[in-house]
């Protein structure tokens, strides 16, 4: 496990993606709660069987920030 | 009134004699490290699959497998917003605290949760405290267990509900005892497999049998028009109760002392940041379809004895029996590696915390392992017999302890490890404050707190303040001992 060169275990590096990980929490609250709620409702078209607000609020940014987390763990050394 | 056929029986059968042969396993590759450190952290030579699947298998819990599927039979898609705080739980759950608790149980020597806090601040009353909660709140979490397991076999397999529990109790309590951190790890392994293939087979046999997704769209349509919107049927889930999930579900797997344990049992970084993409792609996988069954159960066996059958119903009624007795077995892994993880958490709160690091004199390792699998049979004995007789507030209790650890620990956690200025007096504020808070919130106003969110969101909030507050009214730590935890850099800009 990493350690500063300053003479003992540095947790800047790990706080610095603490703090990612908690803003990342933070735009997907406001994306999907936000979202499902813009868009819900039971009359609008479904898309491909699976109601409007849960395709474009639940799932996309479920795909969105899954990439995202993607991204999160390559940086991650 | 859906029993499955006597060949799930036998696969069922099969499914039991593989984890017994995993733990044989595992035991056999101990690292001859010592026993606690071999029996709680698997000599911290756990790999990038293994931790993967073993914090996700113990995070998937009998709610996952029975009561999740459950409101998705009786609330339709609301629950897929109820349950999509999940989006970032793999985010979360590895980066608020993942790398600095594996860089620190390295450095420490840390082999449990309360290990951590109690070296931090050099603090017998901190370990005492956190291992006493630790050992309460788990222990009905596991009385949960035993609960749902004991259901799911009394629907799907005729099994009545005594032998049930005992049979749970016996088995997860032989091999958890038998070979530690490394089978429960392994088992956690092969069940979280079993888990995943099992609902994605459910939730595909369940399609077909419907006729597609437009089908399950017209069926729910046709029942009531609430079960495709967001807030649900009977005003499930207000704008308030969605906010307060997202707190929820990311933040108290967080704050969960069983998942924390396991980055001390970590290889090394590269193995946490494998780790962590591997649950990733597994909770993309296996949350939408958890809930997608419950859906679809809704169209396929609209009547149920209880809600609570909705997942082995769903299973009995589209899965064809050759297949059913496997299928079946993804509950049960559900179950068994939450109350396998669980029971290894709460005998190291007795034997470690409680016992070992509070003697007088030096414990032989003879010793360790006689009271680490006395405490495990007491555990068990202990939840079984609740799980017999559950009381009547036994679903507050449930309630309490699944996010009620997160409230207690979560921000004297984070805290302790990322901020110099935390010293014992904070971490025990935020301790108090934190449970404290919850159980009057419950206490007072149930689930829904000041302005209709969680309880849990609010403890949270007071947890921190009372960290903050103080750590700030009173004296850091010695340099002496922040320098095990700090930096130099950062321990300077503390005095300056």
């Amino acid at each position: 496990m990493p350690n500063s060169e300053t003479g003992g275990p540095d947790s800047r590096p790990a706080r610095r993606e603490a703090l990612e990980a908690g803003l990342l929490w933070a735009l997907a609250l406001v994306t999907t709660v936000g979202l499902s709620s813009w868009l819900g409702s039971a009359d609008a078209e479904p898309v491909g069987g699976v109601p409007r607000w849960a395709a474009y609020g639940v799932f996309g940014p479920w795909l969105l920030f899954f990439l995202l987390h993607l991204r999160f763990c390559r940086r991650r050394t | 009134m859906y029993e499955a056929a006597p060949s799930a029986r036998v696969a069922f059968a099969v499914y039991i004699a593989l984890t017994f042969l995993l733990a044989y396993l595992a035991r056999r590759q101990a690292s001859g490290s010592g026993f606690l450190r071999e029996f709680f952290v698997g000599g911290r030579t756990i790999g990038p699959w293994v931790l993967g699947l073993t914090w996700i298998a113990t995070s998937a819990s009998g709610g996952t497998f029975i009561g999740t599927p459950s409101l998705g039979h009786s609330y339709g898609w609301s629950v897929m917003l109820w349950i999509s705080g999940y989006i970032v739980v793999a985010t979360a759950g590895f980066g608020l605290l993942g790398r600095r608790i594996a860089e620190l149980g390295e450095r420490t020597g840390a082999l449990t949760f309360p290990d951590l806090l109690r070296d931090r601040f050099r603090s017998k009353a901190i370990g005492a405290i956190s291992g006493v909660a630790m050992l309460i709140l788990h222990t009905s979490f596991i009385v949960a267990q035993y609960i749902a397991g004991a259901r799911v076999l009394e629907a799907a397999l005729g099994v009545p509900y005594a032998w049930g529990v005992a049979s749970f109790a016996v088995i997860v309590g032989l091999y958890t005892a038998y070979g530690g951190f490394r089978a429960v790890a392994w088992t956690d392994s092969f069940q979280a497999i079993v888990m995943l293939v099992g609902v994605l087979l459910t939730a595909g046999f369940g399609l077909y049998k419907v006729g597609g997704m437009q089908a399950v769209y017209d069926g729910l349509a046709a029942q009531s028009p609430d079960l495709l919107t967001p807030t649900g049927p009977e005003g499930f889930l207000p704008l308030s109760a969605a906010v307060s999930f997202f707190f929820v579900w990311p933040l108290a797997v967080a704050g969960q002392p069983s998942l924390i344990t396991r980055f001390l049992a970590c290889k090394d970084a590269a193995s946490l940041r494998q780790a962590s993409l591997l649950i990733g792609c597994y909770i993309l996988l296996l949350y939408p379809a958890v809930i997608f069954v419950g859906i679809l159960g809704r169209v396929l066996v609209p009547e149920l004895a209880a809600s609570d059958h909705a997942m082995p119903a769903t299973i009995v009624a589209a899965v064809p029996s050759a297949l059913a007795g496997l299928v079946l077995a993804a509950p049960m892994a559900a179950i068994m590696s939450t109350i396998s993880s669980f029971l290894l958490v709460a005998a190291g709160a007795v034997a470690r915390d409680l016992y070992q690091r509070n003697a007088r004199s030096q414990v032989s390792e003879g010793r360790a392992k006689s009271v680490t699998h006395l405490s495990i049979a007491l555990t068990g004995i202990v939840a079984g017999l609740f799980a017999l007789r559950p009381p009547d507030y036994l679903q507050y209790i449930v309630v309490f302890s699944g996010t009620g650890l997160a409230a207690t620990f979560l921000f004297p956690t984070l805290l302790a490890v990322y901020w110099t200025r935390m010293n014992r007096t904070g971490c025990i504020a935020g301790i108090l404050a934190g449970f404290l808070s919850f159980l009057l919130q419950y206490a007072l106003f149930g689930t829904r707190s000041f302005l209709g969110l969680d309880p849990f969101v609010w403890s949270l909030a007071a947890s921190a303040a009372a960290c903050v507050l103080a750590s700030r009214t009173g004296q850091p730590e010695p340099v002496a001992l922040l320098s095990k935890y700090f930096s130099d850099e950062e321990i300077k800009g503390l005095q300056t």
